[in-house]
């Protein structure tokens, strides 16, 4: 499979076969990350990061492909991996040394930063109950209507189901709102 | 002013694209002017974001798994089987391993109920029936191409058979019909699966025999299993009961295969014998047997020709053997070894399999331990004859855990080897101990008796040249006796006549008693009176010296002129050897000329008419040349090839004028030089040989060769 054909595969609802294929990038991305301190779990959830952002990337209207895939993967990895360190602790000595420097970093910085507010706002709805997620799952992703959420989630009416809706977007992003303002969980 | 029920409303309307065009556009001014409802929307759009990446890991996380399932190769397993409970057993090929048909697994039997519910993912997938008659062996083949093997009976009725035929081999067919690829939640991956029943008037039929079948695949992975599939309440399948996959191999005849080292053949070709003939290639390998030094191990490859000196050499590779420093472990496998499974004996054996060659080859190439030893990677396979290829790659893998750099070599080797699961030979034990039993009492059979023919071999050689070397030896004493009879003989002679001619010319009777000197250290000149003259003459005749004698009595004078005689060969170095002979006519024998330098001299007397013969051979050519009278000065020649009976003659024509002796000696001397030098070129080529193909024969050892 090409790059254009697994970003093709990306753009539909197939895009599972897409990040399974694209797991053959893992290996390389493990190996850095291990090299420079970094745990197999942590090398793990850093190029899951990697897909989510590339995926984000990939359905972006404007999207234009500037490298290879691999290359992509591998950039992004790194910054996050380098977010990541710099968390951990006051040093950021990367050896990355085999990456260049490429133009599309600022783009890939870009991708992090708006990536780690989303993933705030993943941790705010976390704190939402089971059944919030589910039901802004529904309508956000799925788009059902809200008759439809109604009957699934077991409200007792469309309104109901609507106030319901309301409700727990106004905890998440009440949430949100507290934890972008803590200093400690801003990446 | 809206409520904030009503602005989330529209936000979300905005977010999800559900506004008109006016509304839109009332709703984007808005945004212009009101930071906080541009805030709010900022924040839905973040949290739709967030929502979205919950949906993402969670099918990340499931690629995730797959791949990690995929690379550890852990639960890696074949899902083939029937649908239901019954048990088909079957067996995965490569495609072109299909029509060989030899590959066969047993299968289970079962008398449960083999219908598929009507939830079953299977009944997506195209039926296929196939009407078989029960009294035959039959043959099917589906449309993706498994091909069943149905013996006669299976399905104990008479008459036709009805046998029903789902498949689904590829990956499309599978997802597609919904059939899961898990078992007891692990997620394997398949290389198809596919469900047979058999009925009879609509009637489920039980199988009593095995059906064999073939399923095609692109590549043979390692850990394919037979897995049983249970259909669940819901229709979806969960895959059970394992069974790893036994992999037949297919035998040859064993003296067809290649067990020799690799490029021994060709290098065997290249020394220009033929290695087509198999009775000389195998006589010439297994000869090595008797060659090796049993001490002789594998040498590390540090030094080169270059770095060591001709003493050192002599002193490491003297009588074959070298020092043990040199030795580390691993000893070249024997030929012996080879020649004892190499025959039909093994025939319908592991070892008679290809996959069996591919492994020798890496012994050879590695170097084996010896017989005895628990390393010894040939002996794993003998002493396993009954046993999977691969579990006896595994134990050579185990086996060779270790630091050093053959034992990691042969460790990775094995691994792959042992990877491909090649399974066994169907071989009963009684057969196996006797094969062992054979094998043991074979090496050391043919060990002693290679051993012995080569030593055997190496002392008539030897023998034969001793025996040559003496024989020259003697012809050459015998020549040399004859020689020097003649060198005095010539003396005397020359003396007398030498005398004669003095007294002649001084006008003077030889006093009757005159005594020549009996050897020319006795000459002694200090004497005076009229022995003056013997002494003069017996002066000139020992230095070949002109004699310019004048009489103190008469003043008169005796002159005999001596005058030298140089020959040159003309492209000497093209010869052997090259002997020139004088014949001095009168004196009835010959001499030898001798070369102080590029020339052959010898200083003629003028009184004596001499004949000129030379004598040369080139390997078993022999050259010859002559000339009558011949006289002072340089002289080329040019020898001419003839024929040994030629030469023969020509020399007995000589002996005409040589009383007592002959010429003969030469010849034979000649002749017998000729067959020395014959039977050594023949040990120099074979010891050659045996240094060219000494590399190849054994290519764990690094042997250092002198040019």
């Amino acid at each position: 499979m090409t790059d254009h054909d697994l970003i093709a595969l990306l753009r539909t609802d197939k895009r599972h076969k897409a990040f399974v294929k694209l797991y053959k990038y893992y290996k390389t991305v493990e190996k850095h990350i291990r090299a420079n301190r970094g745990s197999r779990d942590e090398a793990a959830d850093i190029f899951q990061e990697a897909l989510i952002i590339l995926y984000r990337k990939v359905n972006e209207t404007e999207f234009v492909l500037t490298s290879s895939l691999d290359t992509y993967l591998y950039s992004v990895s790194k910054f996050l991996w380098s977010d990541a360190l710099r968390k951990k602790s006051s040093v950021a000595a990367l050896n990355f040394n085999d990456m260049e420097q490429r133009q599309d970093d600022l783009q890939v910085e870009e991708a992090i930063a708006s990536e780690n507010k989303f993933r705030l706002a993943e941790s705010a709805l976390a704190q939402v109950t089971a059944i919030c997620r589910q039901l802004l799952g529904y309508f956000y992703i799925d788009k059902y209507s809200m008759q439809e959420i109604a009957s699934k989630l077991g409200f007792s009416s469309e309104q109901s189901a609507k106030t319901q809706k309301y409700k727990c977007l106004e905890k998440a992003r009440e949430a949100y709102v507290q934890l972008s303002s803590n200093p400690l969980t801003q990446a | 002013m809206r409520t904030e029920l009503e602005t989330m409303d529209s936000i979300t309307n905005y977010v999800m694209n559900r506004m008109s065009a006016q509304e839109r556009t009332a709703f984007e001014n808005e945004l212009r002017t009101d930071l906080k409802l541009r805030e709010q929307l900022e924040q839905q759009l973040i949290l739709m974001e967030g929502i979205k990446r919950s949906g993402l890991k969670t099918e990340i996380g499931k690629a995730g798994q797959a791949y990690k399932v995929r690379s550890t190769t852990k639960y890696i397993a074949i899902t083939i089987a029937a649908l239901a409970v019954i048990g088909v057993a079957m067996w995965m090929l490569k495609n072109q391993e299909l029509a060989t048909g030899n590959h066969e697994t047993a299968g289970a039997m079962e008398t449960t109920e083999n219908t598929l519910t009507s939830n079953s993912p299977a009944n997506y997938l195209p039926l296929q029936v196939f009407t078989i008659n029960n009294a035959t062996d039959t043959i099917i083949e589906t449309a993706e191409g498994i091909v069943f093997a149905i013996p006669a009976g299976t399905y104990g009725v008479n008459g036709n058979v009805d046998v029903e035929i789902r498949e689904a081999l590829h990956a499309t067919d599978i997802i597609m019909s919904g059939l899961s690829t898990t078992s007891n939640g692990e997620i394997l991956e398949t290389a198809g699966m596919f469900h047979i029943r058999a009925t009879q008037n609509g009637k489920e039929l039980i199988m009593q025999k095995t059906i064999t079948a073939q399923v095609p695949a692109e590549e043979i992975k390692p850990g394919m299993q037979l897995f049983d599939g249970v259909q669940n309440a819901d229709g979806s399948v969960n895959w059970i009961n394992p069974k790893p996959q036994e992999n037949i191999l297919n035998t040859v005849d064993v003296t067809t295969l290649d067990f020799y080292p690799p490029g021994y053949l060709k290098k065997v070709a290249d020394l220009g014998y033929d290695a087509t003939d198999k009775r000389f290639t195998d006589s010439l390998y297994y000869s090595f047997s008797g060659r090796m030094d049993k001490s002789l191990g594998l040498i590390e490859p540090v030094e080169t020709a270059e770095d060591i000196s001709d003493e050192e050499y002599q002193l490491r590779f003297s009588n074959g053997g070298n020092s043990a420093s040199m030795l580390t472990q691993g000893i070249a496998l024997d030929p012996a070894r080879i020649k004892a499974i190499w025959n039909s004996q093994f025939n319908n054996t592991i070892l008679a399999t290809k996959e069996f060659e591919e492994r020798l080859q890496s012994i050879h190439e590695f170097c084996d331990g010896a017989e005895t030893s628990d390393n010894s990677l040939l002996s794993f396979y003998i002493n396993n004859l009954e046993k999977n290829l691969y579990e006896i790659d595994s134990l050579v893998v185990v086996s060779h855990i270790g630091e050093d750099v053959r034992a990691g070599q042969i460790y990775a080797r094995f691994k792959d080897f042992c990877n491909r699961r090649d399974g066994k030979v169907k071989t009963d034990d009684a057969q196996v101990n006797a094969l062992r039993k054979y094998y043991a009492e074979k090496v050391n059979i043919y060990q002693s008796a290679l051993a012995k023919t080569q030593r055997e071999f190496d002392m008539k050689e030897e023998q034969e040249l001793q025996d040559l070397q003496k024989s020259m030896n003697k012809k050459s004493s015998e020549r040399r006796q004859q020689l020097e009879a003649m060198r005095s003989e010539q003396f005397m002679k020359e003396y007398e006549i030498n005398m004669d001619e003095a007294y002649r010319q001084l006008g003077k009777p030889r006093p009757p008693k005159s005594n020549p000197p009996k050897n020319n250290y006795l000459v002694r000149l200090s004497t005076s009176g009229l022995k003056n003259i013997d002494a003069y003459v017996a002066e000139s005749l020992v230095k070949r010296m002109t004699l310019d004698y004048t009489d103190p009595e008469t003043g008169k004078k005796a002159v005999i002129k001596y005058d030298s005689l140089n020959v040159k060969i003309v492209n000497e170095s093209n010869y052997d050897r090259v002997n020139i002979y004088l014949i001095p006519k009168k004196l009835n024998s010959y001499l030898l000329m001798y070369k102080p330098l590029d020339k052959y001299i010898y200083k003629l007397n003028e009184l004596l008419d001499y004949k000129l013969v030379c004598l040369a051979h080139k390997g078993e050519q022999v050259f010859i040349y002559q000339q009558e009278s011949v006289s002072p000065g340089d002289f080329a020649v040019s020898l001419v090839m003839e024929p040994m009976k030629e030469v023969e003659d020509i020399l007995s024509g000589c002996d005409k004028n040589l009383g007592s002796f002959s010429m003969q000696k030469e010849l034979e001397l000649i002749k017998s030089q000729i067959n020395f030098d014959k039977k050594l070129r023949t040990a120099q080529k074979e010891n050659q040989i045996t240094n060219e193909l000494w590399p190849v024969v054994f290519p764990c050892l690094v042997r250092v060769s002198l040019h």
